[in-house]
Parts: C-alpha cells; sequence; structure tokens
C-alpha cells in the first residue's frame, strides 16, 4: 500500500491510501452501462496494467468512482483491484447529481406532459408563469421527485416518492421515455445546464434530485444501485497512472505481496502533482492530479 | 511569464522498441538545440508499457519551452509514422523524490530504521561485540528521556530532519512513505513528536530541538563505527547470522514486475564493478540485515548497496562503479536494419515470437517464459562483466546482433525442453518425435500396472518414480497436441488441461486420433497433477495411478493402431 497526504488549502490534510482490495468485499452505488462494460471487457483483456485506481470509501468499501472497472475485472475473473480509499464523509469531498439536457425533443413541454400523464399519477404540468427556480427548489427541498424544465418556459414535475433511490429510478425511466420519443440526452452540472436551457442550445433540462452520502452509501450497503449518471464525485486529489500489473490481482500472488508490490512500485516512481480541472480521457474536476511516472 | 515547472503527458500509441530509441534520439537532439535558452531541467519519462511519454520542463518560461520541444518533436517523427499525441500539458506543483534524493532517502530509512531496533531491542543490542554495544550504551544513557518517548519509526524522520535542518511541514507529511514505509500514520507521528518537544514547529517549518540533534548527531557516528565494523572486519569474524530479521524474498521493479531475490546477482553485480570478491561477500551477507521485509524494492537494494559501498570506499569509485552496472542493461541494444532496439524482455519476446511461428511444434507457454529469462540473464551477465572496460572507454551503447540473440534462444528453447535432444535428432518432425519419445509407453504402462496392484496389496510405491511417469504421459499428450513441452510437470500439467479443453471443442490439430473418453481422462488427470504438484509434500493417490495406467493404456493402443 501507498499513502499520500495531500495537504489542503486550509493546511489540513487530505488521506489517500492506494491499497489492493477484494473485489467481492465492494459494494457499487451505481448501476453499469453494458456498452461501456463491454468496451472496458475487451481492454483490460488485451492489458496487462490497470492505470488508474478505483476511488473506495475506506470505512464502507462503497466504490464512489470506477464502477464499470471493478464490474469489468469482476467478470474477467480478478480477485483484486487496486482502489483509492478515501474518507468519503472528508468535507472536502463533494458528491453532484447530474442534470439531463435534451436535444432534439421537438415538442412543447405541455406536448410531453399529456404523453406522461398517460402513464405516471404524480405528474404536474406548470405553465411558462411559474418560476424555473421555483421548480429547482422544489427538487432540491425533496418535494418534487424530479423536474422537467423546457424552452418555452413550461415546466414539469413529479411528486416525491420519499425515498432518494425510486426517485432516480423516475428519473431514470423518464430519460428513457423521452429518448424514445426522439430526443438526445445530454449530462451536465446544474449550472452548466441551466445556462445552456438559458442560452437555447437545449430545449430542456431535468432537474434531479440532490444526494447525500449517507443516502449513497445506505443505497450501496443494501446491495441496491442507483441508476448510472447518478452521481458525481469531486475528490480534493485523484492518482492516476499507477499502471499497477493486472496478474497479480487475479489470485497469482497473496493480497499481503500484492499490496507489498504495490508500495514498493510506487515509492519507486517519480510523482508528479499537477493542477486538476483538465480533460485527460474526460474532465477531472480533482483540484489535483498525482501522476506515478 | 513566472518560471516554473510544466510536465507533458503524451501518448504515442504506435510505440515500441525500435520507435523508443528513435524518440529518444530526437529528444536528445532538441534538448541540445535549447540548450542555450533559459533551461534549468528538460528531461522526459518514456514508459514502453504504457506506451507514453512525460516530458518535464523546469525553466524561466517553462510552457514555452515545452511547446517548442512538443512541436519540434511531432514534426521531426512526422513521416516515421510515430504518433505524439497530447495527453495534457500542466503547470506542476510539486515533483516528488527523484533520482540521487530518492536512493539517499531509502538508504537512510533502511539505515536509521535498523539502528531503531538495535536501540529499542535488547536481544539484538547483546549481539552486538563488546565496543559497539557500550558506545551505543553510553548514547542511549546519555538521551535515555528522550529515547523513551520516540514512537516506532521516527528515527529515519529524525535522521532526515537532523540532515535538512528546517523541513517545511507539509514536505514531511507528503514524503510519508519515505520514513515509515507506511508502518504508521505520519502525521501522528509528527505530532506526538511536536507534543513531546522532540520537534518544534517554527514558521511552518519543522526542527528538531537540541537534544534530538545531539543524539542523531551521535547515532550517525554509531552507524558509521556499525558499518565499519562489519564491512572491514575478516569475514568470519562478522557474526551476521545474529542480527538477521527477514531475508528479502521477491524484488519488485519499478514496472512492478517482480523477480525472486538472489544474493548471488547482487554478488555478480558488486563483482563487474570490480569490488572485491572479500568486499562483495560482506556486502551481500550484511543485505538481509537491513532489510525488513519479505518483499523490496530494486531502488531500495540498489541503494542499500550503493551506500554500503560508498561506506566502505568514500572515493566513491565502488559506488559509481556499481551504479554504472547496474545501468548496464538499459545501455545494451540490438543493432538490426541499421536501427538500434534496446534489449529488454519485450524485444527477446518478440524474437521468441517469430522464431516460434517457424517451429512445427509450437513451445508450452512455461517453456517459452523459462527461456526468455534465461536468454535475458545470459546477455545481461555477459556484458555486465564487460561495463567497467566500457566506463573506460566512454561507449554510450553496448550493441548486440540478433543473430546472436536468435542462436541462443534456439539453444535454450530445445535444452530446457524435456523432449529438446529427439527433437534435434528428429529434426523437429513432430510425427517422428512422437514415435520415438512414444517408445517408452509400454515400460511404462507396465510399470504403472506394477504400482497399481502394490497399492491394492498396501505395498510401499516411490512417489517420484509415479510422478516422473506422470511427467511423461504430459509430455506425451503434449506432443500429440503439437505442443513442445517446458520444464516444468505443473506448468506443463496446466496447458494440457487447457489444450483438452480445446482440443474437444475440436479446435486443435492433433496427431493421435483420440477417443472422447481419453480426452475426458488427459483432462482429469492433468488437474489432479496440477494439484498435486502444487503442494511441497505430494501425496500419492490411488486413483491418480489408475487413471495414468489407463490414459497409458490408451495411448499405447491408439500409436499401435495409428
Amino acid at each position: 500500500m501507498f499513502v499520500i497526504n495531500h495537504r489542503l488549502a486550509d493546511g489540513n490534510y487530505f488521506k489517500v491510501v492506494l491499497d489492493v482490495v477484494e473485489i467481492s468485499k465492494l459494494s457499487l452505488h451505481e448501476e453499469t452501462v453494458s456498452s461501456a462494460l463491454r468496451r472496458l471487457v475487451s481492454l483490460f483483456k488485451k492489458s496487462r496494467f490497470l492505470a488508474h485506481p478505483v476511488i473506495v470509501d475506506q470505512n464502507s468499501l462503497v466504490v464512489l468512482d470506477g464502477m464499470h472497472r471493478v464490474t469489468a475485472l469482476k467478470e474477467l475473473g480478478y480477485k483484486y483491484i487496486v482502489a483509492a480509499l478515501v474518507d468519503y464523509l472528508h468535507p472536502s469531498i463533494k458528491v453532484y447529481n447530474w442534470y439531463r439536457t435534451f436535444t432534439s425533443l421537438g415538442k412543447s413541454g405541455e406536448t410531453i406532459y399529456l404523453r406522461l400523464k398517460a402513464t405516471f399519477r404524480d405528474v404536474e404540468y406548470h405553465d411558462p408563469k411559474v418560476d424555473r427556480e421555483y421548480i429547482v427548489n422544489g427538487v432540491k427541498n425533496g418535494e418534487y421527485s424530479l423536474g422537467l424544465l423546457f424552452a418555452d418556459g413550461s415546466s414539469i414535475t413529479v411528486d416525491s416518492s420519499g425515498s432518494i433511490i425510486n426517485d432516480y429510478r423516475l428519473v431514470s425511466l423518464f430519460d428513457h421515455l423521452i429518448q424514445d420519443l426522439g430526443a438526445s440526452i445530454g449530462y451536465y452540472a446544474e449550472e452548466e445546464a441551466l445556462e445552456a436551457l438559458h442560452k437555447g442550445s437545449v430545449e430542456a433540462v431535468e432537474v434531479t434530485p440532490p444526494l447525500k452520502k449517507k443516502d449513497i452509501i445506505d443505497v450501496a450497503v443494501s446491495g441496491k444501485v442507483f441508476p448510472p449518471k447518478t452521481t458525481r464525485h469531486v475528490i480534493p486529489v485523484r492518482p492516476l497512472y499507477i499502471n499497477y500489473p493486472l496478474k497479480y490481482l487475479k489470485n497469482s500472488v497473496s493480497r499481503d505481496v500484492a499490496r507489498k508490490i504495490l508500495g514498493k512500485m510506487l515509492s519507486s516512481r517519480l510523482i508528479v502533482k499537477i493542477k486538476g480541472q483538465v480533460k485527460i480521457d474526460r474532465f477531472y474536476e480533482e483540484d489535483y492530479l498525482y501522476v506515478f511516472i | 511569464m513566472e518560471a516554473g515547472v510544466h510536465v507533458g503527458f503524451y501518448t504515442l500509441p504506435r510505440l515500441d522498441e525500435k520507435t523508443a530509441v528513435h524518440v529518444v534520439e530526437e529528444l536528445k537532439r532538441i534538448k541540445e538545440e535549447l540548450d542555450y535558452r533559459e533551461i534549468y531541467l528538460l528531461t522526459w519519462y518514456l514508459d514502453l508499457d504504457g506506451s507514453r511519454l512525460a516530458i518535464i520542463v523546469a525553466a524561466s518560461q517553462p510552457l514555452k519551452i515545452l511547446k517548442t520541444v512538443e512541436r519540434r518533436l511531432i514534426s521531426r517523427l512526422h513521416g516515421s509514422g510515430i504518433e505524439v499525441n497530447r495527453i495534457l500539458v500542466s503547470r506542476v506543483e510539486q515533483v516528488g523524490a527523484t533520482g540521487r534524493e530518492l536512493r539517499g532517502l531509502m538508504a537512510s530509512r533502511i539505515f536509521y530504521r535498523f539502528l531503531e531496533k538495535v536501540v529499542k531491542e535488547d536481544d539484538l543490542k547483546s549481539n552486538l561485540p563488546r565496543r559497539l554495544r557500550e558506545n551505543l550504551e553510553t548514547i542511549i544513557d546519555a538521551h535515555e528521556t528522550i529515547i523513551n518517548m520516540l514512537p516506532e519509526y521516527s528515527f529515519p524522520l529524525l535522521a532526515y530532519l537532523h540532515k535538512r535542518k528546517g523541513v517545511p511541514i507539509y514536505e514531511v507529511v507528503e514524503k510519508a512513505y519515505f520514513f515509515t514505509g507506511n508502518k504508521t500514520d505520519l502525521q501522528q507521528l509528527v505530532n506526538t513528536l511536536i507534543q513531546g518537544g522532540i520537534c518544534v514547529l517554527k514558521d511552518d517549518k519543522l526542527y528538531l530541538n537540541e537534544d534530538a540533534e545531539h543524539l542523531v548527531s551521535k547515532l550517525e557516528l554509531f552507524i558509521r563505527r556499525f558499518l565499519n565494523y562489519i564491512l572491514t572486519s575478516p569475514l568470519e569474524h562478522v557474526d551476521l547470522e545474529a542480527f538477521k530479521v527477514k531475508k528479502p524474498k521477491i524484488v519488485v521493479l519499478r514496472s512492478g514486475e517482480v523477480s525472486e531475490y538472489s544474493p548471488f546477482k547482487v554478488l555478480e553485480s558488486l563483482f563487474a564493478a570490480k569490488v572485491p570478491l572479500e568486499v562483495g561477500l560482506k556486502i551481500v551477507s550484511a543485505i538481509p540485515l537491513f532489510i525488513e521485509e519479505d518483499v523490496v524494492s530494486s531502488l531500495e537494494l540498489a541503494s542499500l548497496v550503493e551506500s554500503l559501498l560508498a561506506g566502505i570506499d568514500p572515493s566513491g569509485i565502488y559506488s559509481s562503479s556499481y551504479e554504472y552496472v547496474l545501468t548496464t542493461r538499459e545501455r545494451l541494444m540490438v543493432e538490426f536494419d541499421g536501427s538500434l532496439y534496446p534489449f529488454s524482455r519485450s524485444y527477446i519476446r518478440s524474437r521468441i515470437n517469430k522464431l516460434v511461428d517457424e517451429m512445427p511444434l509450437k513451445p508450452a507457454p512455461s517453456l517459452i517464459e523459462a527461456s526468455l529469462e534465461t536468454v535475458y540473464e545470459v546477455f545481461r551477465r555477459l556484458y555486465m562483466t564487460a561495463a567497467p572496460r566500457l566506463l573506460l572507454e566512454k561507449e554510450e551503447y553496448i550493441k548486440l546482433r540478433p543473430e546472436d540473440i536468435d542462436s541462443i534462444l534456439k539453444t535454450v528453447i530445445l535444452s530446457s525442453s524435456p523432449v529438446g535432444e529427439i527433437l534435434v535428432k528428429c529434426g523437429w518432425n513432430a510425427e517422428e518425435i512422437l514415435k520415438v519419445y512414444g517408445k517408452r509407453i509400454n515400460e511404462v504402462e507396465l510399470f504403472l500396472r506394477k504400482v497399481k496392484d502394490n497399492l491394492r496389496r498396501g505395498g510401499y510405491v516411490d512417489p517420484d518414480a509415479v510422478l516422473e511417469k506422470a511427467f511423461y504421459l504430459i509430455n506425451l499428450v503434449l506432443l500429440v497436441f503439437n505442443v513442445l513441452p517446458g520444464p516444468s510437470i505443473n506448468a506443463n500439467a496446466s496447458y494440457l488441461a487447457l489444450k483438452v479443453r480445446e482440443a474437444k471443442r475440436g479446435k486443435l490439430r492433433i496427431l493421435l486420433d483420440l477417443e472422447s473418453k481419453t480426452l475426458n481422462r488427459i483432462h482429469f488427470f492433468a488437474r489432479k497433477v496440477q494439484s498435486l504438484t502444487a503442494t511441497s509434500n505430494p501425496l500419492l493417490d490411488p486413483q491418480l495411478v489408475s487413471l495414468m495406467a489407463n490414459i497409458a493404456s490408451d495411448l499405447k493402443n491408439t500409436m499401435e493402431n495409428k
């Protein structure tokens, strides 16, 4: 194992422990997307290394980031994975939700409402007179499961189910229904999504309910999972390119030896700390990235 | 623009041994061209396994320089088929310990951790010779209060603080691994030291108090005396056994690849560095003394040996010569088609794959791996001994010829296979080899029937003799499957189980028409042998013998009817 003690702006330290953990002990909190999983399985079949560790809560062993990597390795018969263990309840780890944006919809809020009304009981239509902020706040304070804001100013809401996982299952159902109407879906942070609607670059935005760390842990530990693209975690620091040989994750050596190899290997590498908020294979929102060369 | 450090990360999708050399040559050239600019550092790390390149620039205008390097590299490589794709370019906030600093940190941790145990454990202390023990006891008596307050793993940190005289606290905490090897929480350790007054925090910098400074000065002197004792006393006077805690067993390379620790390899490197044999023997004997764990990094090992050498020879000739020997591998190149390829395991693998393509019998993977390691070692050892001479001649590369590698490879593959000799005689004719190797089947079948009867009557059976027959049967079936068996019964059994599955699915061309019943028996047998030979004390199983006898009989009949 290898410890990164990262100094935060307030002078405190944020600890990341890179360790070899048993896959069967991890709990996922989000469903995987079949196409992404297949792609990763085929990639791991050809690869000899695990490039990046998955991010895991050290106390509950809930996977915060890396569901697909965990599932792909499990499917390929691997027993272990390298995880960056963090204290999820540390205030510097933020959890956000993804807002959905829709383009190529070509339908008004009212038309969508009439379609949805046939299927859902608690769906409500709000004409353009109702302020968008009111809808957004309604979702945020738990009154609604979700809110759909349309470019014409109208909106649709569904009453909250009282359970965060059910609310998100509803979000997922809505996503599919709206996509079935021919719309293309996008996933953005709250501000970006609302800005896009304001600018008219998208036709509708789906406002999703906020998430609490405790809800995520409870759901995952109970063996349930949120639909894909539910959570968005921002961790102060992320280790990248550890390039750990996959062969040690397949029970060829004991966990103890695999952990020692990880520690010795990483301590022989050059660690370069760079500013985050950069796009590599995707956008890394973290403040800092620790790259092992 | 602000001075600083920038790093560029790139992927080179088609990076291989040959292109890697080309990329490095171009980078060297670009560095030379840019030398007149205000550049403090321009370095790169090319990772063949991950096909990645990192370029680090420290300069008055680092971003500008980095972009120039990037632009020139892409333009020079244009048309060569080598693509350079930028992953990201970013300002570096901090670079971890590199090169000498890293090695120094590791050696210091190893020595001081050892000393910590000697100070705190009476058993170890009592093994010291009288003069050294008295010296240490005087130090302990003079600093008893502070020593009793020190938490475990604090010695290496104290040594670092003593050397640096005031280190920003964040730097200490961020370098946690290098002080404690992650065995304890460094933050907690630092807090305990501050609370106990052993460390003082002033302007965010950590200092040792006066007493601690004195203690480390004395300990530093003691280490020198101790090293002097073990490295200069006549070998027979040094009771190193008494200090041995745990021998290192596995050596981890930077890439994560591992190899078994061998004192002989260390001795070889020392010998190649022209270190006298007696000194080399002392160093090799002293290694287990300082290495705490069963897993050690090659960097730790090299740092330790280098520091021990520096202790013996303050002029530094041994240690620099040793360092050169260690980097010999990086200087070994294969010249082919006018280009240079680094001599590496992956290069040998590419040669083996080429050779295997031409072979009518395909070597088992274990045979390939064993041959690869042997060939790699042959060349490494051969040229390692030539390194000091080359050092004098200032040759940059040691060039190897691919045909020499191929010819050694072929010899090694053949000599490592249990059927190698027959193969040479039969001129690679698979059917002929099978015929010759299969001649023993009658004798083996008869033997197994006797053993079976003997076991039934409760008589004694030599397990080794049965395992030898099992090895023969496994190899025979592998030949039937067009596979050249390797030297390990366990690895061959495991590969055989895999091949039987393929044969059952009709995905394999086989030389004998084996019935499905026989294939099932072989599969079961291979699995049984695999688990049996994985244990250190295999017990003979009557079911296995019966199975072997049936397989031998099936094979005999099939070969006779062919």
